[in-house]
């Protein structure tokens, strides 16, 4: 097995082995809408990777990003940029999140789990595509 | 910071994605180097230098 069919193999296992974690705990909460969003989201990281992964030199910037299949060191520079964004939403969103729980307690925490998964993952998609753009 | 690497590449007969291919790094890689949207680190200018057989600086400057 050649070192790239290492790293893919890695890669798909990773998001295999966390969706599996998820469903079996989301089966013991039976909380269907954050399976289905889960699910969504694995399988469209799994097809992402494998695509990327059998011909990186063709893909895009954003394409090389979201599969985190760095080429080189425009690409590492790219998704330092796309992850700093991220953390500044984290930091955001650890402030209304806080806030809601601790002020109003409004929110139960499963749906701050579903939303933190949600607006993160949308995030970094989100400045992928900005850094690429924008930035070099 | 500008480059002289396209009027090199050119020379050369090579497309970007040879380039790249040669540098181990992106088409996009070379097309950003090339249009001054991206400053090389060091050790791919000096790279780059090495493949052309140039010094670095004939390659890339600054202009005032």
């Amino acid at each position: 097995m050649s070192k790239i069919d290492r790293s893919l193999a890695l890669n798909v296992g990773v998001v295999v082995a966390a969706v599996v974690a998820v469903t079996v705990i989301i089966a013991v909460t039976g909380n269907l809408a954050f399976l289905v969003v889960i699910l969504a989201v694995a399988g469209s990281a799994v097809w992402n990777i494998i695509r990327i992964y059998r011909r990186p030199g063709e893909a895009s910037d954003v394409d090389r990003l979201n599969s985190m299949k760095y080429l080189d060191e425009r690409d590492q520079s790219l998704a330092l940029h796309a992850f700093a964004i991220v953390g500044i939403v984290a930091l955001a969103m650890t402030v209304v999140t806080v806030f809601l729980t601790l002020i109003t307690d409004v929110l139960g925490a499963e749906y701050i789990a579903l939303m933190q998964f949600i607006v993160l993952f949308g995030s970094w998609a989100a400045a992928n595509s900005y850094v690429t753009r924008k930035k070099q | 910071m500008r480059s002289a690497l396209k009027e090199l590449r050119v020379e050369a007969g090579l497309s970007q994605a040879a380039l790249a291919s040669i540098l181990r790094v992106s088409r996009q890689t070379i097309n950003a180097i090339e249009t001054s949207r991206y400053d090389p680190s060091l050790t791919l200018a000096v790279r780059i230098a090495r493949h052309f057989n140039r010094p670095v600086e004939e390659i890339f400057y600054v202009e005032d």
